[in-house]
């Protein structure tokens, strides 16, 4: 991580949830950047200042599951949080196994993202900013 | 006594029998002729007699087979099953038969002072009032129509009616004969069978929505999400000192935005799923489909299908039902992905396009890249109960079917190409009205 920035990244197809994340990422202090697709992610390059990644599960083209599968075989550790409007039990058992930090049913309280959130940057010894409640 | 007698003389004689012979000669010409002339009267009075005995033969006949021909109409009048009556210049029921007096519940002689005008249910008066002067008029010859009559009893039935118009007054016809058929149990099955269609329609769309439950849980979920999370932040943004009302303004901005969409969805659902009778109105095809669309857009995600429209642009819009036409749609749209399922070589592709043929019809495809028709099925996919599904209950295409016949459209299905199934029907702009 590049001095104490942490930057969270959204990857979601819908307008709305990504503005909303962003947003709440904010007011958190958090510096945040949006993607509308797997694939803007990876050829955005950011893979490497991302503190963690808030990921929809389903997009069209490249979704949640497989771009998780391609960092991961790619040997990358940043941390995921998946955010899903489905409740999809074989999904949520398969991001788990590989390697989720967190699988979010939307509608989400922001307590429950942001004790995601905390415990995925306390586990990767980052700075969490002051006014961030905890 | 004095012989002064002279006797005739020898020459007087003679003239005298000569006088005498010849006077018997005359009388025996005239009796000759007499006698010829009286043979000859008594042969053509007996020829004369001879004809009249023919001809009296023949008018008995006549007679015999006009009878026989009356009777035979009575009969058939008396007997018939079906209502006969002729009327009279008045429209009255000047004569009627006991099939129809039995139907209406009236004696003969009431209905001589009724006409069909008073026994036709108020309802319909006022078509049937038309149809008479139309007839009159000469703007219909026949009048072949089904009519509701209320019998005397105050029960109210259901009749076709059939009646000629007299073809001119100068040829002196003496009435109007008409047929009247009693179809109350025609009309109560009909109706019945049509409210069978419509609660079968119905049932499989609320299926199909069923199905579509799941994508439009998540419909509704995605902006009651970002509705909540933007509250969130808005509170927080509220708690800075200063509070960040540029933030907070921009967030109730799509708070209310998706509080729309939402609210947008649950419109859609709640049309589709309305449990009413069909009714037509002015329909905006592309707009229908769009709204279906919509709908679909999260299952056609899931499966991973890729949807393109080409709807063409300014169609007019035809007199149809529009939920029955969203359902049409939304069966090929669900149908598509189902033949979808299996392709994993090939892109997943749907086509919905709408466009106007040169018979100025709507048409409306949709195609899918999927595992095509299967030739052998190809005839029967329109039959009820017929399915390649597993879980299919085999009622889509068969009522897309009756949904497309009953807007004189048709629906027809052929291969795609290279691969795949389209779907087609057509909306006939004067889409008429419903069965």
């Amino acid at each position: 991580m590049t001095g104490n920035q942490i930057i969270v990244m959204i990857v979601d197809d819908d307008d709305s949830i990504r503005k909303a994340v962003r947003r709440l990422m904010k007011s958190y202090g958090f510096a945040v950047e949006a993607f509308a697709s797997a694939e803007e992610f990876l050829g955005s390059d950011r893979l490497a200042t991302t503190s963690c990644l808030i990921l929809d599960v389903h997009m069209p083209g490249m979704n949640g599951l497989e771009l998780q599968k391609r960092l991961v075989a790619s040997g990358s550790v940043v941390p995921i949080i998946f955010i899903t409007a489905f409740t999809d039990d074989r999904a949520r058992a398969q991001a788990i196994n590989a390697g989720a930090a967190g699988y979010l049913a939307k509608p989400f309280s922001d307590d429950e993202l942001l004790s995601c959130i905390h415990s995925v940057l306390e586990n990767a010894g980052a700075d969490v900013p002051q006014f961030a409640p905890r | 006594m004095p012989l002064a007698l002279a006797l005739p003389s020898a020459a007087q004689l003679e003239r005298a029998n000569q006088l005498l012979g010849e006077d018997i000669g005359q009388r025996q010409r005239a009796e000759a002729a007499l006698r010829e002339a009286n043979a000859e009267l008594e042969q053509r009075v007996a020829a004369r007699t001879a004809d009249l005995q023919d001809e009296v033969v023949r008018r008995r006949n006549t007679e015999a087979t006009l009878r026989a021909s009356e009777e035979r109409w009575r009969s058939m009048f008396e007997a018939s099953a079906v209502g006969i009556a002729v009327l009279d210049q008045q429209h009255h029921f000047a004569a009627t038969n006991e099939a129809l007096q039995k139907m209406v519940g009236y004696s003969g002689e009431e209905l001589q002072s009724l006409g069909p005008l008073d026994i036709t249910h108020q309802d319909d008066r006022e078509a049937t009032q038309k149809l008479i002067e139309d007839m009159r008029n000469g703007k219909r010859q026949d009048l072949p129509t089904e009519t509701r009559y209320r019998r005397k009893d105050n029960k109210v039935i259901w009749v076709r009616v059939s009646a000629a118009r007299a073809l001119d007054s100068s040829r002196s016809l003496q009435g109007i004969p008409a047929i009247i058929e009693d179809i109350t149990e025609r009309k109560r099955a009909e109706v019945a069978w049509n409210d069978a269609r419509d609660a079968l329609s119905r049932a499989t769309r609320l299926t199909v929505m069923g199905e579509l439950s799941a994508s439009i849980a998540h419909e509704i979920n995605q902006p009651l999400a970002a509705i909540i999370t933007n509250g969130q932040a808005s509170k927080r943004f509220l708690g800075f000192s200063p509070p960040d009302l540029d933030e907070v303004k921009d967030a109730v901005d799509e708070i209310v935005r998706d509080g729309r969409r939402a609210s947008e969805v649950l419109k859609r659902i709640r049309a589709m799923s309305k449990n009413t009778a069909p009714e037509r109105g002015q329909v905006d095809v592309n707009h229908a489909i769009a709204e279906v669309l919509a709908l679909t857009r999260d299952e056609l995600q899931r499966h991973r299908v890729a949807l393109q429209t080409d709807l063409r642009s300014k169609l007019p819009t035809i007199m149809a039902d529009r939920i029955q036409l969203q359902q049409v749609v939304l069966n090929l749209v669900m149908n598509g992905i189902d033949a979808m399922r299996a392709v994993t070589d090939r892109p997943r592709i749907l086509t919905v396009r709408s466009q106007l043929n040169d018979q100025g019809n709507i048409v409306v495809n949709v195609a899918d890249s999927g595992v095509g028709l299967d030739p052998v099925n190809r005839d029967r996919i329109f039959e009820s109960f017929f399915t390649t599904k597993t879980e299919g209950m085999g009622m889509g295409l068969a009522i897309s079917n009756t949904i497309i016949e009953a807007h004189h459209g048709r629906l027809w299905a052929e291969s795609g190409s290279p691969f795949g199934a389209v779907f087609g029907f057509t909306l006939p702009l004067a889409a008429g009205v419903s069965p």
